[in-house]
C-alpha cells in the first residue's frame, strides 16, 4: 500500500471514530425526546413547570408532574458541591504543582487518582454512616442538600485537581525562567501569571466537575433524603432529577415513564447549558486577563 | 594606564587574575558595583559544567563571553543571578560577589538579587499578556505599588530602548503581537524598568533577523554608559564590534574554563593563547 493511500485510510478511520461519538450524542437526544413524546402529548409540556409538585398518578388530571423543585434541587446540590470542591481542588493542585517535589508529589498524585476511582456507592455509604449523623445534630433528618454537596465535593475534587495540575503543566516552561529572571516571587507568579494563563484548562475542569456532580445519582439517592420539595435551607432534604429517575423507573409505565424520560432530557439539556455557559464565561474572562 | 584593564595569567594553575586599574568615579552617576568570581565552579550532579573561574567584570563596560558550544557560557551567566538553582542537582562552589552582595550566600535575597542583576534571554520571552502588564507585574513585585509610577517607569524604559513611539498606542494589546525584534527590545526594557545594575544577556541577537539584530546592538552600546553588561555571544564579529572586554572560554576534558581575558581590541589584535588565536581565526571551535 502506498504512503498516501495509508494516510487517507487512517484519516477515514479516525474520522469515522470521531463522528461516532458525535452521532451517539445526537442519538441519545433523539431517543430521549422520542420516549418523552408520550408525556408531552398526554400531559402537555407546560404542566411540568406549572404543576406545584411531583406526584404522578395514573389519572393524569389528578396527578402532579411539576419538575421545578427537582431541577432546583439538582442545581443547588451540584453548585454547592462545586463551591466546596473548587477552592480545595485548586489549592491542592497549586500545592502539588508548585510546592511538592519527588516522592511526595507522586504520592499525592496517586491518592488523588484513588479518590477519583472510588465507587460512588462507597462514598454514599460513608456519607450515610459518617456525615449524615453529624448533620443530624444540626437538624433532622440530616439527609440534606448539604450532605449531598459534601459527598459530591469529595467525588469531584480529583477531577478539579487533575485538570488544574495538567493546565499548569501545559504552560510554557520558559515562563518560570523569565519570571525568576525578573525576580518575581512564587506567589505573584502563581496568581498573576500562571493561573490567568492556565484559566482555560482550570475552568474546563470546573465545568466537567459541575457536570459530573449534576449527573451523579447514587450519592444523592443515598444522602439527600429524596423528599420532593423546594429546598429553603441547605439542611432540607431534597430529591434531584437523577434520583427521581433512579427511584421510579423500576415501576413506572405509560405517561409516568415517559415523564421520567423527559426529566432525563432536561438533565442532559442542563448539563449542556453548563458547558456552553462555562465556555462563554471563559471567553469574557480571557479577554479581561490579557 | 588609567582606565584600563591589565591581566596577569598564571597558566600553571590555570588561574587568571586581573588587576583593575580603572574605577567608575570617572563616570558620575553610574553604578560602580563590580562582579567578582573566585575559584568558581558549577556542578550539575556529577557533571562539572565549568571550573576555576576567576574574573572581575569591569563596571560600566560591555564584556563579551565567547567560546565554543558547551563551554559553560550560559551556565556561568545563569550562575550570576542564581538561575541555576532551578536545575535540580546544581551546585555552585567558590566565591561570587556583586558589590557587597555575596551571591552564593544561603541568605542572599534572590528576588532583590535578580532585580539588581537583570537577565535578557536568547529568545524574546514576553509574558503573553498586554505590553503594559508585562511591566506592571515585575514592578509590582519590586514594591512599586502606585500604578502611575509603574506607568512612568514603563514609558521611560520603552523610550530608552527606542520602542515607545512604536507601541505607545497599543500598550493594552498583547506583547506577542510584536515582531521578534520588538519583543526582544520589550524584554530589555522590562528588565531596565527594574533599574538593574548589571545586565546579563544570553545571545540576545541570535534569534533575530539582521535588521533587528543591528538595533539591539545599537541599544546595547547605548546602555554602556549606565550599565555593566555581560553578554554571551556566538558571533565573534559582534563581540568585536560592541564589547570592551572579552572573556574567552574553552572546553578542557569536558569541563568549561576561561582561557583568556582582556580588552577586546587587544585579544583580537594579539591573542596570548594559541587556542584563542585559532578560535578567533575560525580554525577551531
Amino acid at each position: 500500500m502506498s504512503a498516501s493511500l495509508k494516510d487517507s485510510f487512517a484519516k477515514t478511520l479516525l474520522g469515522f471514530a470521531s463522528s461516532l461519538s458525535v452521532l451517539v450524542i445526537f442519538f441519545i437526544f433523539y431517543f430521549l425526546l422520542k420516549e418523552s413524546s408520550l408525556a408531552l402529548s398526554q400531559i402537555g409540556g407546560s404542566r411540568f413547570f406549572s404543576d406545584s409538585t411531583w406526584a404522578p398518578e395514573l389519572n393524569l388530571a389528578e396527578g402532579q408532574f411539576g419538575l421545578l423543585e427537582m431541577i432546583v434541587a439538582t442545581v443547588a446540590v451540584a453548585t454547592l458541591a462545586l463551591f466546596i470542591a473548587a477552592p480545595i481542588g485548586w489549592f491542592t493542585a497549586v500545592y502539588i504543582h508548585f510546592f511538592c517535589k519527588g516522592a511526595f508529589r507522586i504520592f499525592l498524585h496517586r491518592v488523588t487518582e484513588i479518590v477519583a476511582g472510588l465507587p460512588s456507592v462507597v462514598l454514599g455509604l460513608w456519607g450515610l454512616v459518617v456525615l449524615v449523623p453529624v448533620l443530624l445534630n444540626l437538624r433532622a433528618p440530616g439527609l440534606s442538600v448539604l450532605a449531598g454537596a459534601i459527598v459530591l465535593a469529595i467525588m469531584i475534587i480529583p477531577t478539579i485537581v487533575v485538570s488544574t495540575v495538567s493546565a499548569y503543566q501545559n504552560l510554557n516552561s520558559e515562563l518560570t525562567l523569565t519570571s525568576k529572571g525578573l525576580g518575581i516571587g512564587k506567589a505573584r507568579f502563581i496568581l498573576e501569571i500562571a493561573t490567568p494563563l492556565a484559566s482555560r484548562g482550570i475552568s474546563t475542569g470546573f465545568v466537567l466537575a459541575l457536570a459530573r456532580a449534576m449527573g451523579e445519582t447514587m450519592v444523592v439517592v443515598m444522602v439527600c433524603g429524596n423528599v420532593v420539595q423546594m429546598p429553603e435551607s441547605m439542611l432540607d432534604p431534597v430529591r434531584t432529577l437523577t434520583g427521581n429517575i433512579a427511584l421510579e423507573m423500576g415501576y413506572a409505565y405509560g405517561s409516568h415513564q415517559s415523564a421520567l424520560f423527559l426529566s432525563g432530557f432536561l438533565l442532559l439539556l442542563s448539563v449542556l447549558t453548563v458547558f456552553i455557559a462555562g465556555r462563554l464565561f471563559l471567553k469574557t474572562q480571557e479577554e479581561q486577563f490579557r | 594606564m588609567s582606565g584600563q584593564l591589565r591581566l596577569r595569567k598564571d597558566f600553571s594553575n590555570n588561574e587568571s587574575s586581573l588587576t583593575k586599574v580603572s574605577d567608575c568615579s570617572e563616570r558620575p552617576g553610574s553604578v560602580c558595583a563590580s562582579l567578582k568570581a573566585k575559584n568558581l565552579s558549577l556542578h550539575y550532579g556529577d557533571f562539572k559544567a565549568y571550573d576555576n573561574v576567576n574574573i572581575e567584570i569591569e563596571p560600566c563596560k560591555i564584556t563579551a563571553l565567547v567560546g565554543p558550544s558547551g563551554c559553560g557560557k550560559t551556565s556561568f551567566l545563569n550562575s550570576v543571578n542564581r538561575l541555576v538553582d532551578l536545575i535540580p542537582g546544581s551546585k555552585l562552589r567558590g566565591e561570587l560577589s556583586f558589590g557587597n552582595t555575596d551571591i552564593l550566600s544561603p541568605s542572599c535575597d534572590l528576588i532583590e538579587l535578580r532585580r539588581k542583576i537583570g537577565m535578557v534571554f536568547q529568545r524574546p520571552a514576553p509574558f503573553p499578556f498586554s505590553i503594559k502588564k508585562n511591566f506592571h507585574i515585575p514592578l509590582k513585585e519590586h514594591g512599586i505599588s502606585k500604578s502611575s509610577v509603574r506607568d512612568e517607569r514603563m514609558e521611560q524604559s520603552l523610550k530608552d530602548v527606542g520602542l515607545w513611539d512604536e507601541v505607545k498606542n497599543r500598550l493594552k494589546q498583547s506583547a506577542c503581537n510584536l515582531s521578534g525584534g520588538q519583543q526582544q527590545r520589550l524584554c530589555i526594557a522590562r528588565t531596565l524598568s527594574l533599574k538593574p545594575e548589571l545586565l546579563l544577556m544570553d545571545e540576545p541577537c541570535s534569534a533575530l533577523d539582521p535588521v533587528s539584530s543591528e538595533k539591539i546592538e545599537q541599544l546595547i552600546l547605548s546602555l554602556r554608559d549606565n550599565y555593566t553588561v555581560l553578554m554571551v555571544t556566538h558571533n565573534l564579529a559582534q563581540a568585536k564590534r560592541i564589547s570592551d572586554n572579552l572573556l574567552v572560554c574553552w572546553v578542557k576534558d569536558g569541563t568549561g574554563c576561561l582561557i583568556e581575558t582582556g580588552k577586546t581590541s587587544e585579544i583580537f589584535f594579539a591573542p596570548a593563547e594559541k587556542l584563542t588565536k585559532e578560535y578567533l581565526q575560525g580554525v577551531r571551535g
